[in-house]
């Protein structure tokens, strides 16, 4: 009985005093994909620490970094200042953002859609409702199918503030809960389109953007993206409460190494050096 | 779920083509392709339904998330160091009680937020009865969104402190002076905000509310009835703002933030009685003014200066450092140097020079721990040194003319991302005054020689929030 309490107090002072770290990671839905490889590879590597991924969307994500209850927020946007002012209130600080890559935001047509680029008024248009048939831009007599995010996503911002400039999106929008639905509805209806992260290409393709009618069209892909000439782009991020330290540091640095930015071209992204 | 629903309406509909399929296979071949269509054509009528019973639903989901509720509960056990003690700490002790238990908060705010426009409630649901805090109706232009104009029940635009979340503080209470020159923070007016986005250069650096308000507040210690509260009862009105700027060093996780704050406002004195600081002889006290009637209107200005510095220290966390002075002509009455609103039953009002400012630090300690150390001062009358107040049996200062200042500690525990506990203790100060003159009356005899000396009315407070 001695032997199992003195065993016991050794196994607990020996878990005090090699704790295994755990990172969470909370956010973006289009991260979701990126962030989880990146665990698993770091956690393959590094077995005293623990990566724990969830998605939720950007939104979701900086409320869970200003309640702290995440280490890393993903975000497929950038902090708004009013979410920056809340950091501030609870932790004294700006929080940092931490490019960790970067994306050509697609927009998905059905493989079988005869529309193949589309301008930027055209898709603002689209998305607004001003545009609500096919013929319009190309395609066949039919009713636009309108898929996206709903708001507490990254994509849907980003997508709304900086493709509709604002403007609310056309409210017959069907808003799915994350680009792999979003994708699965487009790749099944002819008459669909939808937008998000162009890691997501499975069974449907993308439309070549034009930045205006007279421009030339181009697809997203690692070079378009890189020099600037496919006009949807961003960075996705990780935010975090104050200057990493420790395990979060190592995992921090690891994801932007070699390793962890060859694992962002893996997954469809594109690296930010 | 929705997709799911899908998925299995499918599955059962095919499966139920099948089977029937299976079945009419062997009594009917000829009309195989027939049941298939038709199985298909309902299959797509039942996903259509779906898909239309989906949108009306979304549609009234949509409408419900532009509805946000929130709220927190703020208990608290509070000590002092004497029975009957005065305190701006949850209020005064009654005379049988130097230890207290207290719901400071039970706050519940809905916030309807559309494309351009927001509507808020906020009530405080406490034992003594549910008050409301927030009202107020925004709405905000749609090409800039970078301006505003908000109309109801809300903070005053003055300063740092006042707009800052009672569910925020770092310590149990606002400053004295805080607490004294803009009770309750809410004022009922209209309000202009400016908030500079990214678009915009360097004006996103830039903030700018201003508005016009009332003047009567909440908490009046003057009107004293809660139904007084918010209701205007002259023809004066306030006018109160704060030009501020947020500069981030994103390189080094530092931002100084700072604003300048006026608030120029008149109230109707509901008598002819005004007194102002002078002497009479060789005796400091306030002195009557001459020519003045019923009904006149007497300024109230106050000026404020703010400024924060936010920090990120490496391994600790972040810090930061915080200041505001204020300064102005405040009108008051003799017994409290509080907001004056219009009463019919006063004794006149006081014209009293104010000064009120604190310096703070705030330090996080990893993710769960903060610790706070702030010094406040508030005096109500910078006409006059403790030393004039009871020296003279014909003057008529008295201890309400005196300062008082604060070093408060506090640590705040985040149980998690909804529950913080505080721990907090005061070490109350006040100035000195004279003694000299005990004896004028009953009243100012005991009060001059409590005060005679820094008397005892320190407090500790344990607080435990929720916030949702």
């Amino acid at each position: 009985m001695n032997k199992s309490i003195l065993a016991g107090a050794a196994l607990a002072l020996a878990s005090l005093a090699w704790p295994a770290q755990t990172i969470t990671v909370k956010g973006s839905d289009t991260m979701v994909i990126l962030a989880q490889r990146w665990a698993e590879k770091y956690m393959a590597t590094h077995p005293d620490v623990s990566v724990q991924v969830t998605g939720g969307g950007s939104g979701t994500g900086i409320s869970a970094l200003i309640n702290g209850s995440t280490d890393i927020c993903d975000a497929s946007r950038k902090m708004k200042a009013a979410e920056r002012e809340k950091l501030k209130q609870r932790f004294n600080s700006l929080g940092v953002e931490v490019p960790s890559a970067r994306d050509g935001l697609a927009v998905y047509l059905n493989e079988g859609s005869p529309v193949s680029e589309l301008s930027l008024d055209q898709v603002k248009d689209i998305y607004t409702g001003k545009i609500s048939n096919w013929k319009d831009v190309g395609g066949p007599d039919a009713k636009i199918v309108l898929y996206g995010r709903e708001n507490n996503s990254g994509t849907y911002v980003y997508f709304r503030d900086n493709v509709l400039k604002g403007a609310d999106f056309a409210p017959g929008m069907q808003s799915l809960p994350g680009t792999a639905a979003v994708v699965n509805a487009v790749s099944k209806d002819k008459l669909g389109i939808g937008f998000g992260g162009s890691a997501y290409a499975k069974g449907l393709k993308f439309a070549k953007i034009k930045k205006d009618a007279n421009s030339p069209a181009y697809e997203p892909n690692e070079e378009t993206v890189k020099n600037g000439s496919y006009p949807i782009t961003r960075y996705l991020y990780m935010y975090l409460k104050s200057r990493p330290t420790g395990a979060l540091k190592d995992y921090i640095d690891w994801t932007l190494g070699p390793e962890g930015q060859k694992i962002v071209t893996e997954v469809g992204y594109f690296p930010v050096k | 779920m929705n997709k799911l629903m899908l998925m299995s309406l499918v599955a059962v509909a095919f499966g139920a083509a099948n089977a029937q399929e299976g079945d009419t296979t062997k009594t009917e071949p000829a009309s195989q392709g027939t049941s298939q269509e038709e199985a298909l054509t309902n299959v797509k009528g039942q996903v259509e339904g779906l898909n239309e019973s989906y949108l009306e639903t979304k549609s009234t989901v949509d409408k419900l998330a532009k509805i946000k509720v929130g709220g927190y509960v703020q208990a608290q056990w509070q000590y002092a160091d004497s029975l009957s003690q005065a305190s701006v700490n949850g209020g005064n002790f009654t005379a049988s009680s130097r230890e207290r238990m207290i719901l400071r908060r039970a706050r519940l705010k809905t916030t309807w937020q559309g494309t351009t426009s927001r509507f808020v409630l906020e009530i405080d649901a406490l034992p003594a009865g549910i008050t409301i805090k927030d009202v107020n109706a925004q709405i905000t232009e749609p090409w800039l969104k970078a301006f505003s104009l908000t109309a109801g029940v809300q903070d005053r635009p003055f300063g740092f402190e006042v707009g800052y979340s009672s569910s925020a503080i770092e310590l149990p209470e606002r400053t004295r002076g805080s607490q004294v020159l803009m009770p309750g923070e809410k004022d009922l007016g209209v309000e202009i905000e400016f908030a500079g986005t990214e678009k915009m250069g360097l004006l996103e650096l830039f903030n700018l509310k201003a508005g016009v308000f009332t003047g009567v507040g909440v908490n009046n210690p003057i009107t004293t009835t809660p139904a007084a509260n918010l209701i205007e009862n002259d023809n004066e009105k306030d006018y109160i703002g704060r030009a501020g700027f947020a500069i981030p060093f994103y390189d080094i996780n530092m931002a100084i933030d700072g604003g300048f704050s006026a608030y120029l406002g008149k109230v109707t004195n509901s008598t002819g009685k005004a007194a102002k600081v002078g002497s009479i002889g060789d005796t400091l006290t306030w002195v009557n003014e001459t020519g003045k009637a019923a009904l006149d209107a007497y300024d109230r200005n106050l000026m404020g200066v703010d400024a924060q510095l936010y920090y990120d220290i490496p391994y600790i966390g972040g810090i930061s450092l915080r200041g505001e002075y204020w300064w102005g002509d405040w009108v008051s009455v003799s017994g409290n140097n509080g907001l004056y609103a219009f009463a019919v039953d006063t004794n006149g009002v006081y014209e009293r020079k104010v000064a009120s400012w604190y310096v703070m630090a705030v330090q996080n300690i990893g993710g769960m721990n903060q610790i706070a150390v702030r010094y406040d001062m508030f005096d109500p009358n910078t006409d006059v040194e403790g030393d004039d107040i009871g020296k003279f049996k014909s003057s008529r200062l008295n201890v309400n003319d005196a300062a008082q200042s604060t070093l408060g500690l506090a640590w705040n525990f985040f149980w998690d991302e909804a529950v913080r506990f505080t721990f907090n203790y005061d070490f109350n100060m006040n100035e000195k005054v004279n003694s000299a003159a005990a004896g004028s009356n009953a009243a100012n005899t005991a009060a001059f020689k409590k005060w005679s000396d820094d008397f005892d009315n320190n407090q500790m407070t344990v607080r435990m929030q929720v916030k949702f």
